[in-house]
C-alpha cells in the first residue's frame, strides 16, 4: 500500500508592506494659514498641541 | 456638483469645492448594504436609514495615528504629511479667486487636528443653512457599517442662525492602522430637526410606570393588537411596514390639511 502522504503546504513569505513615506515639510498644495478655526478646532490655543 | 434647487427647502447645501460629490438623499437600502429581509420588511430600519441626506468626503484621504501624532495623505499626494491643519488641495487659491476681497485668505481648512491629537475635524466641502426654526443633526450614516478604527461624534447645529462649513469630528481609536475615507462612502448623515423636537421641555417630559401591573387596560389592548394577534392569526409578512407606508401616502404628517 503506497502512502500518499500529503506534502505540507509551503507558506509563502508575507508580502512586506512598505512603511509610508512621511515628509516632515508641509505640502504646499494643502498649506493652511491657521486663520480660520471653527467647532472644536477653535478651542483655545493653549489646549492645542 | 449638480444643482437641484427647490422653493423654500428645509435645508440648503452649498458646494464649495469644485468637483466634489453632491449630497444625496439618504437611502432606505443604505446604498444596497442592508440585508434584503430588513430592506423589504422592516419599516423602522428603512425609515431611520432614509431620514435626511448623506454628505461625502470631498476627496479620498487617509489618516494614520501612531498614538502621539496623526499623519495623512490624499489621492494624488506623493507622501504622508504630519497633520496639524490642512486645506483641501489647491482650495485656498480657488477660495481667494471667488470670495469677496475682504474675505480672501480666510478659507476654511479641510482637516484640523484639535487639542487632542486623536480628535480630527473634517470639513465635507459644503456649507449649509436651514429654514427658520430648523436645526440639523449631523451624525454617522444610519445603519452603515464603518471602519472600527474611528468613532464619529454627533452634533446638533442651529443652522438657521449659524451659517458655516458642514463638518464633523472623529476620534481615531486604532493606532498604526491607516484609515481610508472614500468619496464613494458617505461620511455623515444630516437630518433636519425642528427645534421643538429637541426642546428641553420635550426631553424633560417623560414618565415611567415601573411595574408590569401598572400597565393600563389600553396598553394591554395595544400589546394584544400589535404583538399577540399577528402571532396567533395568519398575516402577511411586513404588515406593519405596509400600514406605515399606506398612512404615509395618505398625506404629509407635518402639513395636515
Amino acid at each position: 500500500m503506497s502512502s500518499s502522504k500529503k506534502q505540507p503546504a509551503v507558506r509563502k513569505a508575507a508580502k512586506k508592506i512598505a512603511a509610508p513615506r512621511v515628509v516632515r515639510s508641509q505640502d504646499p498644495a494643502t498649506a493652511d494659514s491657521g486663520k480660520i478655526r471653527f467647532g472644536s478646532g477653535s478651542a483655545p490655543a493653549s489646549l492645542r498641541k | 456638483m449638480t444643482e437641484a434647487r427647490q422653493p423654500n427647502p428645509t435645508v440648503t447645501f452649498y458646494g464649495a469645492i469644485p468637483g466634489s460629490r453632491a449630497p444625496l438623499r439618504a437611502d432606505p437600502s443604505v446604498l444596497g448594504t442592508l440585508p434584503a429581509r430588513g430592506f423589504q420588511y422592516c419599516e423602522a430600519l428603512r425609515a431611520a436609514s432614509s431620514f435626511g441626506w448623506y454628505a461625502f468626503p470631498p476627496i479620498d484621504f487617509s489618516l494614520l495615528w501612531d498614538g502621539s501624532e496623526v499623519i495623512w495623505t490624499y489621492r494624488g499626494a506623493k507622501a504622508w504629511y504630519p497633520l496639524k491643519s490642512a486645506q483641501y488641495p489647491g482650495f485656498s487659491r480657488y477660495f481667494d479667486d471667488v470670495a469677496p476681497k475682504r474675505l480672501r485668505g480666510f478659507a476654511p481648512p479641510f482637516l484640523t487636528s484639535t487639542w487632542d491629537p486623536s480628535l480630527i475635524q473634517v470639513w465635507t466641502g459644503l456649507f449649509v443653512e436651514s429654514a427658520p426654526d430648523w436645526s440639523i443633526l449631523v451624525r454617522p450614516p444610519a445603519n452603515l457599517q464603518r471602519h472600527e478604527g474611528y468613532h464619529l461624534y454627533e452634533g446638533i447645529v442651529e443652522s438657521d442662525r449659524w451659517f458655516g462649513p458642514l463638518f464633523t469630528n472623529l476620534r481615531l481609536v486604532k493606532t498604526d492602522v491607516p484609515i481610508h475615507f472614500s468619496t464613494e462612502v458617505p461620511l455623515i448623515q444630516v437630518q433636519p430637526l425642528h427645534r421643538t423636537a429637541y426642546a428641553e421641555e420635550i426631553s424633560n417630559s417623560f414618565s415611567l410606570a415601573g411595574d408590569l401591573a401598572d400597565l393600563p387596560a389600553d396598553a394591554w389592548s395595544r400589546y394584544e393588537q400589535a404583538i399577540v394577534k399577528p402571532n396567533v392569526e395568519p398575516r402577511p409578512a411586513g404588515a406593519y411596514a405596509a400600514s406605515v407606508r399606506r398612512r404615509r401616502k395618505s398625506g404629509c404628517p407635518v402639513h395636515i390639511t
